[in-house]
């Protein structure tokens, strides 16, 4: 028996890997599509899309460079499908984009083309533009380390705008492109870092995206020994160290390239430039059915354990009295205030029993109360609450009391950017830090019309390190 | 059948407190034997502060047959009074008052017979020496006309006043008091009841009887001085309410006077007190004391035989603090 359970344990331990993201579907964005290469797609504030194109905004194609390359522009996108570039401005003979910007989209940073003294080929570079309040974008300035003898490439701004990662092939590089991170302090950018081993590779490591969580995630045909060209990883920077990056599973990755990737802040839509089903690079929507969480709440646990005293007994004289608490007429615990664990959910009568040792005889019980103990009606979660990163964890929903509740299915959100459905899962932290693990369950579709019910509840779980 | 007699008791418990039939005094709840007065010549340390013991009984108002105050063994000698030898000789007066003031006069509401305790219209008075005539016998007052009392507005009642002195000798006289409507037996009037504002008794010798006097908790009071003397040390007197399970206070010794303090709950305000006695395995005979509580300005509090709102009894209150 140990020995099945054992394989069944190492069995879902290995399977592990592969069971995080079947929760997405991953559909191409038909109206960006033009059928050459577009990419790096991310929203706007308006609810548009912003990425880049090889096609001009009639459809066709770009003028291309010096090596024949098709030029990529900015373009946006708006809600109603109406396509345009991003700023005319920007359109040059050059390569432009992508782009990111700062959380209040005030700020932009773009990769462009541009030329530079003693270089043979015109070198990438970043440059940022503040928004005015025309809605113009004004204050063009190059990055400071912008380099003729390296390409910067594909920017990501933090919420705030003061952390800026990108991608460059600097000589001192780990080979190839790099993820490179600078700091804003006092208005002025720090010399980019190198994320070193556990992000970058001999290969090459682009399109950073660092999510509002902290996680960054990027493209890199180097980590897995090249045996898909460029997957999408993602890694996070805690206790000073970038964590070994972790390969995203199907269908965030594919056995195609697989670049850049976007996510919203509760990592229920995105946006993911591939190749897959396509000779050209595609921007594709992610989407999940998770259905939202409403208002979830607290998980009460429901105690067992309890002090029962007389409130009102404010002078206890043992040598007048002796006292005793008898529950349910079975059970008797000496002394006026006791604590004693109820075994179960019930209905407990708890007595006082008064001895008067001066008249020799039990008074008359007088202080009685019920309780009555029951599970709070809510979905339960049963999870260690300190975990260790990177050792696979059950989460168990089936202490959940919801009388009368056909619960159907149960969803997981656990607050690292991952999700399950089921009652009992198995689920890997990676990293270090407090999760909001939240629990749904929703009841069953009677009709097409009907919107099933859900209750949720939440905790937070503890990530250590191993051997923390 | 624990629920049975639980349902038995309850029953006589109602009856008991709620019909309040019966006026002997000392009364059956009270459980002590007999009220004590010593001839005034007689010494402080045999119990007696004072010589002197008065009581109250309210005739309610609509009640208008005459009535008797019964004494039982209102003399001094035989078994039961208390000899200080070598020979009884000890007389004791027995005067009952009516009247407007006999019961309202300040002085007549204090626990020393000291200024207008006499106050009110002297009904009937009679002296007893020794005297095998009435020794363990019962003598009768009346009859009375329930109007001859003062009224109190405060109980809807007539009040009569009786005074027991002992105006010579030095033997201790037990007695008890029965209100009547005869003047041969014991017969009660509905809804009556006793009171008095110092009770000076005589303890039961066994030690398993448990005496217990109830004075009554008036609205307003904040805290009680509960006074004994001449407790002799023999065993505890704890104050039991329907907001405290049994508190003891400090008991007296010989010949003095101990005082304790009790800070009145509002749970106990308008309900009476249970002063439970308990003599101690070390017997004391024939002990007598005297007990008397005042308010918080000094005012005496009324100690009912039939004790107003009933028996208390302290009802907890069960809190369940869960531990996670």
């Amino acid at each position: 028996m140990k020995r099945a359970i054992l394989a069944i344990w190492t069995f879902l331990v290995l399977l592990l890997p592969a069971v995080s993201q079947d929760y997405y579907k991953v559909s191409k964005q038909s109206r960006i599509s033009t059928g050459l290469n577009e990419a790096g797609a991310i929203p706007f504030e308006d609810g548009g899309i912003v990425y880049i194109t090889e096609s001009t905004s009639v459809g066709a194609s770009s003028p291309t460079d010096a090596q024949g390359r098709r030029l990529f522009t900015i373009f946006y996108m708006g809600k109603n499908g109406q396509k345009k570039p991003f700023r005319e401005e920007l359109v040059s003979q050059k390569h432009e984009g992508p782009v990111s910007f700062s959380g209040d989209f005030n700020t932009m940073v773009f990769c462009q083309q541009r030329p530079s003294a003693g270089s043979r080929v015109d070198p990438l570079g970043l440059y940022f533009a503040d928004r005015n309040e025309a809605g113009d974008w004004v204050n063009e300035r190059a990055f400071e380390f912008n380099s003729p003898d390296a390409w910067l490439f594909s920017p990501s701004l933090s919420q705030d705008g003061r952390v800026l990662y990108f991608s460059a092939n600097f000589m001192d590089g780990l080979g190839g492109f790099d993820i490179y991170r600078s700091k804003l302090k006092g208005g002025v950018w720090s010399t980019p870092e190198n994320l070193g081993p556990n992000v970058n590779s001999e290969g090459d490591e682009l399109y950073p995206f660092i999510h509002p969580s902290g996680k960054l995630y990027f493209s890199s045909d180097g980590r897995d020994d090249n045996k898909a060209g460029y997957d999408i990883f993602e890694t996070a920077f805690m206790g000073g160290v970038w964590f070994e990056a972790i390969k995203l599973s199907t269908p965030i990755n594919s056995l195609s390239d697989d670049y850049q990737l976007w996510f919203g802040e509760n990592f229920k839509e995105g946006y993911l430039t591939s190749n897959r089903r396509s000779r050209s690079k595609e921007i594709f929507e992610i989407n999940t059915d998770i259905p939202e969480f409403v208002a979830p709440e607290p998980i009460k646990k429901t105690p067992f354990r309890y002090q029962i005293k007389d409130r009102k007994l404010d002078t206890v004289d043992t040598n007048l009295f002796r006292y005793s608490w008898v529950i349910n007429d079975t059970l008797e615990l000496p002394g006026h205030e006791v604590i004693y664990q109820f075994p179960d959910t019930g209905v407990y009568r708890c007595e006082l029993h008064v001895f008067d040792l001066q008249l020799d005889t039990l008074l008359d019980p007088e202080t009685v109360k019920t309780l009555t103990i029951r599970f709070k009606e809510q979905a339960v979660i049963s999870c260690p609450d300190t975990i260790t990163a990177g050792v696979p964890v059950e989460f168990d929903g089936t202490r959940t009391y919801l009388p009368g509740f056909d619960d159907y299915s149960y969803i997981w959100d656990y607050g690292d950017g991952s999700f399950g459905q089921g009652k009992q899962t198995i689920h890997t932290y990676y990293y270090p830090g407090r999760y909001k693990v939240t629990l749904g369950v929703q009841e069953r579709q009677q009709n097409r019309r009907d919107t099933p019910e859900m209750k949720s509840n939440f905790k937070y779980v503890v990530v250590i390190k191993s051997g923390q | 059948m624990r629920t049975v007699n639980r349902f038995i008791y309850t029953f006589i418990f109602l009856i008991i407190s709620t019909l309040g039939f019966s006026q002997p005094v000392p009364n059956v709840e009270e459980n002590i034997p007999f009220l004590m007065t010593f001839g005034m010549e007689g010494e402080t340390d045999w119990g007696d502060d004072d010589f002197s013991q008065t009581f109250f009984f309210q005739i309610p108002k609509d009640y208008d047959q005459p009535f008797f105050i019964r004494v039982f063994d209102p003399d001094t000698g035989g078994e039961i009074d208390e000899l200080s030898p070598p020979s009884f000789n000890t007389r004791s007066v027995y005067e009952v008052f009516g009247g407007e003031g006999n019961w309202s006069d300040p002085a007549a509401q204090e626990t020393s017979p000291v200024g207008n305790y006499k106050s009110g219209t002297l009904l009937a008075t009679r002296a007893f020496g020794e005297n095998p005539r009435y020794d363990n016998q019962w003598f009768s007052f009346g009859p009375f006309n329930p109007a001859q009392g003062e009224y109190a507005e405060e109980f809807d009642s007539y009040i009569f006043k009786i005074i027991c002195e002992g105006v010579s000798g030095d033997d201790g006289n037990m007695y008890r008091y029965y209100l009547s409507t005869s003047s041969t037996e014991n017969r009660p009037i509905e809804d009556a009841n006793a009171f008095a504002y110092e009770y000076s008794f005589r303890m039961h010798n066994e030690v398993e009887e448990v005496a217990h006097i109830y004075p009554y908790i008036e609205d307003g009071t904040v805290s009680v001085q509960i006074r004994n003397f001449d407790w002799d040390w023999d065993g505890s007197i704890v104050v039991i309410s329907v907001a405290r399970q049994g508190r003891e206070v400090e008991i007296s010794g010989e010949d003095v006077w101990a005082r304790d303090e009790l800070r009145v709950q509002d749970e106990e305000v308008k309900t009476s007190m249970d002063f439970r006695f308990v003599k101690s395995k070390n017997l004391v005979r024939n002990n007598n004391v005297v007990v008397n509580v005042r308010n918080q300005f000094g005012d005496a509090l009324r100690f009912f035989t039939i004790p107003i709102g009933g028996v208390p009894k302290y009802k907890g209150e069960v809190e369940f603090i869960p531990i996670e």
